[in-house]
């Protein structure tokens, strides 16, 4: 585990050195901030301060697109035509396709969503950096057994309960909130408050805080099973290393299962980013781990309140929609 | 002021090879997309709570009777942060609502496209807000 993390923590750097060799001649803004020549500010306790908040909306993919030809980094003219034909696949305006599946899921003007406009300044194809293909790897057996059985308990019991349908529905947890944290399609932003025994990130996506111990304790017996999982953090230079294990498998994150290790890293880049990354070790249901990089940006609050089950009209009508389905079955 | 209700039969529309993105929740699972309609009416409440906002509107149909509606919007939170207030959709704003109905017959529908009667234009678009940039094409 060590290893690794010493591995995540040079995949910036080390990004960068490819970023200058795939990509040819590199202009001086492509290349990324160091995190060696950056010395962040420090907490009145002497921590390095990441307090703020921070937004990931990011185009740029998980995975590398498959038309990109094995390419880890775009070139400046690829990353234009990218971020334009993403723009334009994502734009809710479209009204084409009336009377489809896929009108109503794209229901919303674009003035609700907030995705971002721009991929990362490094140019990668995608926010997976290690497998160098980045692609997740593939997923065991165990996991894909794991996948179609909660599809075929979604066939045979859709909605006959809340219980039935999935976390975010039913506002406990929305997957881009995490762990490990995703852009999303809005709400990407998340503030991080500091004492000197704690970590916490506030996600505006359903309001989730994380307070995670930084005092050396223990986690938590294997048989406690928590929602976002059990972290705990510690300080490796400059660097915030937050392991979480403990997780119920009632969130899992491309695949991930119960037994799922996930180690995040938060490093402060330059005054205005804050780098994100994210490895997935879970052999019960991955061939091999990967890892994820996301610069976060800083952005201005305040992070507004959520309030997921407060409002949630949404399983009501959902609930009182597969009824009504069936009543027409019946018939 | 002129208000209708119309019921628009789907056209042959072209079917779309783009994966939706998951939002909060699974529109389909809610909202029938062999009802799509068309309302025009005057905003009687406009709540802004999460997950989704909901703009309520009174509609008159073709016998004059008002019948009040429900139409889902997405999350407040990014409009707030565009500078749009409770005060952007004032009560007594007529709009019109293209949308699906739901799937149990309510008189409650997702808004795929909101715009403003009196000019077509989409709502919270165009306006002095920053962030807000232009019609969105």
């Amino acid at each position: 585990m060590t290893q690794r993390s010493l591995a995540i923590g040079n995949l910036w750097a080390a990004a960068t050195v490819a970023a200058l060799l795939i990509a040819g001649p590199v202009s001086s803004q492509q290349a990324k901030p160091s995190a060696k020549s950056y010395t962040p500010p420090r907490t009145p306790d002497g921590q390095p301060d990441m307090q703020g908040i921070w937004s990931n909306a990011i185009l740029t993919p998980l995975e590398r697109p498959a038309d990109v030809n094995g390419k880890a980094f775009f070139t400046k003219e690829e990353a234009a035509a990218y971020v334009k034909r993403t723009i334009e696949q994502n734009n809710k305006d479209k009204r084409d396709g009336s009377g489809t599946d896929a009108d109503v899921a794209r229901a919303y003007n674009d003035f609700w969503w907030d995705r971002g406009t721009s991929i990362a300044k490094t140019l990668r194809t995608s926010l997976i950096v290690d497998p160098p293909d980045g692609r997740i790897p593939a997923l065991t057996p165990l996991a894909q057994k794991r996948a179609e059985q909660v599809k075929e308990a979604r066939r045979l019991h859709p909605a006959d309960g809340p219980e039935d349908r999935p976390v975010g529905e039913r506002c406990i947890l929305l997957n881009s909130a995490g762990p490990p944290m995703m852009p999303s399609a809005y709400n990407n932003n998340y503030q991080v408050v500091q004492t000197p025994k704690t970590f916490v990130i506030l996600n505006e996506m359903v309001h989730d805080a994380r307070v995670i111990p930084l005092d050396g304790r223990p986690h938590v017996p294997q048989n406690i099973r928590l929602w976002m999982g059990d972290s705990r953090g510690h300080w490796d230079g400059n660097t915030l290393v937050v392991d979480t294990t403990n997780f119920t498998g009632q969130t899992p994150f491309r695949g991930s299962g119960p037994n799922l290790h996930l180690t995040e890293r938060f490093t402060r880049m330059d005054a205005e980013t804050l780098l994100y990354e994210f490895t997935v070790d879970d052999p019960e249901s991955f061939a091999k781990p990967w890892t994820a990089a996301i610069p976060s940006v800083r952005t201005t609050g305040p992070i507004l309140e959520y309030a997921c089950n407060e409002g949630n009209y949404g399983m009501t009508g959902l609930l009182s929609a597969a009824r009504s389905e069936e009543k027409k079955r019946s018939k | 002021m002129k208000t209708k209700l119309l019921v628009v039969l789907a056209g042959a529309g072209m079917l779309l090879a783009a994966v939706p993105v998951w939002a909060h929740h699974a529109f389909a699972a809610e909202f029938d997309e062999k009802k799509p309609l068309k309302l025009q009416g005057i905003v009687t409440k406009w709540e802004l709570v999460n997950p989704h906002s909901w703009i309520h509107l009174n509609v008159k149909g073709a016998d004059g009777k008002i019948t009040p509606w429900m139409v889902e919007g997405g999350s407040p939170n990014s409009l707030f942060r565009n500078g749009f207030t409770k005060e952007s959709l004032p009560e007594g704003t007529e709009i019109i609502v293209e949308g699906y109905r739901a799937k149990d017959g309510a008189d409650r529908a997702v808004g795929a496209n909101l715009t403003y009667a009196k000019d077509g234009k989409r709502l919270f678009m165009g306006g002095s807000a920053p962030g807000a940039g232009g019609d969105g094409k």
